[in-house]
């Protein structure tokens, strides 16, 4: 696993302290509060609607059991003893204080973990297929890439005050399961002929309110070239994006204005100079953090009782929706679901997050990782462990067979915590989760992708669903806009909308409607957006409009 | 007018043009781009550094009208008074990096906090937002004192 040098970890207390200067100052008046807004954003800290919020930094969303066993303290010491995974697998805590919050990051920083640019105007942490390094069709570990970028772009001192986020995302598989065509910019890297690696660049995607697909900058960039590149694009919208209304401030919004092949024009201008003046590439660097990455030693070879009773259906469920192939034909990738009806999905607690510590450590290498599906993933299972694995998951009810199913939607926070969310989505995600009915139905109705957000600003991606569910208020009440057909992966394609919103007393109904209706027009074995892509939304909505249009784009009367 | 140079406290006669005792002079003086550019069209580059008047650029302005006189202006200075305009911090960078300018960089309005990633981009002079003491500043350049040194 990548561990932090000793000089990493003085730099985190460093900042720890830096900000706890800054927050002594801004509470004694010393420091503006729109000031000290900046630097509290650039160390994770968001003012919620009942509390301050902070949100951590999961480098490419790879946790040690270390690490886990941290977020365990920080959920039990600093908040209400649970934690928040996000869709940029990072981790929210929601119940913080503002004068608490250098002393959290201390302790996040003794165990080499940061806070650092988890939000404001600036790069963000860097995210990637949380498969990286175990699954079959992988190209390139984009691991040791991200980490480079990752240092590259922390407090890269000419681009910490950008017009807006940035978010980049890596990709080395066939299968793109990082979303790079939805990033500011999005990487994927491949091999060439004589095993050389290279990178495509794609820049200009985006979720938010106005859902672009990125674009390809260069086909292929070598590695030594990839800083430079990275370098110049930004450098291009640091200078062009937008300031004056941060609506229009994302690079989607500059590279849709210039046009694609203008903005690479300016791009390459600039990475001319940068590459003369960029340090000379070292590939003994990328060695090292390479290094950082290899197999981790197991030692599980007895780890637990092999012996599988004979009525297992339960565990054969399991193991038929929440593993899959290893790229060693020896071990298993296991998938771990945070998606039941009694938790906003992506929630855990302390106890379970020290549970699963202890668990990773006897079968995945003390490995754990956390997914932009905000579920979390066991890469290094050895196949004759599952049995045993699945009985200890089971106990701490993290083995639930829904993984891609309709239950394992993706929520963002929603009214309950955030500032400016239009509707809820927890109380939504925990109704919706409670009619879809149990895992046979589940399981008869295939893989379907259920993102909500709770805005327009897509925290929950939305736009790339099978089905999208979007918050929006109507004169104080809470609607939803049902969007179908979106892609988050290789045809990346953002959803169309469906109709007018659903009234909240309606959604629940309508989404299984919708079901029902893929049900019935699906050809057998037909995927959810094949079945789409065959019909259009025609059949979805009649369903959905036809009969019911009168109650559901009527505002809800309470009955008399 | 006391000012922050290379970390240290140091008295300029480089001034503002409101502040100036003789407005007819140029030297010592800083004035906006166009009225810079206006001046530089009577006098030719002539190689000194102290040949010319300073210029202050806006962080919407860019080194690209400068660049033939760039060798002779003694002061850049750029107006930082919003310090989240991530602009000025890339027209620094340009004026170093690509420009290769070696005089003097000057941030107008700058906050203690910022003080060392604006030196990293080029900047090596600093007048601070009022209200702020420049001895308070010095310590901050060094706050953090850690670099991946990939840039």
């Amino acid at each position: 696993m990548y561990q932090s040098s000793p000089q990493e970890k003085n730099f985190y207390t460093a900042r720890a302290n830096q900000f706890g200067h800054q927050v002594v100052r801004y509470l004694d008046g010393r420091l503006e509060a729109d000031v000290f807004q900046q630097f509290r954003l650039r160390n994770g800290l968001y003012m919620e609607r009942y509390s301050p919020m902070i949100r951590l930094a999961i480098p490419y969303g790879q946790l040690s059991s270390g690490q886990l066993r941290t977020l365990a303290h920080v959920a039990d010491r600093y908040d209400r003893g649970y934690g928040h995974f996000t869709t940029r697998q990072n981790i929210q805590f929601n119940w913080v204080t503002i004068e608490d919050s250098p002393d959290l990051l201390r302790d996040l920083a003794n165990a080499g973990m940061h806070a650092i640019q988890t939000s404001g105007s600036c790069v963000r942490n860097i995210t990637t297929d949380h498969l990286a390094g175990v699954s079959p069709d992988e190209l390139v570990d984009p691991r040791p890439w991200c980490e480079l970028i990752r240092q590259w772009s922390t407090l890269h001192p000419e681009f910490y005050w950008l017009p807006r986020k940035f978010k980049i995302a890596v990709s080395g598989s066939v299968e793109d399961r990082a979303a790079v065509r939805f990033h500011d910019i999005g990487i994927e890297l491949h091999k060439n002929a004589c095993n050389e690696v290279g990178a495509r660049i794609l820049a200009g995607g985006g979720m938010g309110r106005t859902p672009v697909i990125g674009k390809v900058v260069k086909e292929a960039v070598p590695v030594q070239d990839l800083l430079p590149w990275l370098q110049a694009i930004i450098h291009v919208y640091n200078k062009h994006g937008r300031r004056d209304n941060k609506y229009k401030a994302r690079i989607k919004i500059l590279v849709n204005d210039l046009g694609i092949d203008a903005f690479t024009r300016e791009a390459e201008a600039v990475y001319e100079r940068y590459r003369d003046i960029h340090p000379a590439w070292d590939p003994k660097r990328i060695e090292r953090i390479e290094a950082g990455f290899a197999r981790p030693e197991s030692n599980d070879e007895q780890a637990g009782s092999r012996h599988i009773p004979v009525d297992s259906a339960a565990f054969g469920k399991w193991k038929r929706y929440n593993t899959e192939s290893h790229r060693d034909p020896d071990r298993l990738i296991v998938h771990l679901s945070l998606k039941f009806p009694e938790m906003a999905p992506g929630d855990m607690d302390s106890s379970t997050m020290r549970c699963l510590a202890d668990l990773a450590d006897l079968y995945s290498g003390g490995e754990i990782r956390v997914t932009h599906r905000q579920n979390l993933v066991l890469p290094w299972v050895h196949r004759r462990n599952a049995y045993a694995l699945w009985r200890e998951l089971d106990e701490i009810k993290l083995a639930t067979a829904n993984i891609g199913m309709l239950t394992d939607m993706i929520a963002c926070p929603g009214l309950d915590y955030c500032s400016l969310a239009n509707a809820s989505t927890i109380p939504l995600a925990r109704e919706l989760g409670c009619r879809l009915g149990d895992l046979d139905r589940l399981h008869q109705i295939g893989k379907i992708s259920l993102k909500m957000s709770g805005c327009m600003n897509a925290c929950g991606h939305h736009h790339a669903a099978d089905i999208g569910i979007l918050g929006v208020d109507k004169k104080g009440e809470e609607w939803y806009q049902i969007t179908l057909g979106g892609d988050a992966g290789n045809s990346a394609r953002i959803g169309q909308r469906l109709g007018p919103a659903i009234s909240r007393d309606g959604v629940v109904d309508g989404i299984l409607d919708i079901v029902e209706t893929y049900l019935e027009v699906r050809y057998p074995g037909e995927l959810f957006a094949d079945s789409l892509r065959r019909t259009g939304l025609g059949p979805y909505q009649e369903t959905l409009y036809a009969d019911h249009q009168k109650q559901r784009s009527r505002p809800h009367k309470v009955a008399a | 007018m006391q000012i922050i140079k290379n970390r240290e406290v140091v008295h300029t006669r480089w001034l503002p043009e409101p502040d100036l005792a003789q407005p007819d002079a140029l030297d010592g003086r800083i004035l906006p781009l166009e009225a810079w550019l206006e001046q530089a069209k009577h006098s030719p580059p002539s190689g000194r550094m102290d040949g010319l008047p300073g210029v202050l650029l806006e962080p919407d302005d860019g080194p690209e009208p400068l660049e033939r006189w760039l060798s002779a202006i003694p002061v850049i200075a750029i107006n930082a008074e919003n310090f989240a305009d991530g602009r000025i911090y890339s027209l620094a960078f340009e004026l170093r990096q690509f420009y290769h300018y070696e005089g003097e960089i000057r941030a107008l309005g700058a906050i203690y906090d910022n003080l060392s990633m604006m030196e990293q981009c080029g900047f090596d002079a600093f007048v601070l937002k009022q209200g702020l003491s420049p001895e308070e500043a010095i310590p901050y350049f060094t706050e953090i004192g850690f670099d991946y040194s990939l840039r």
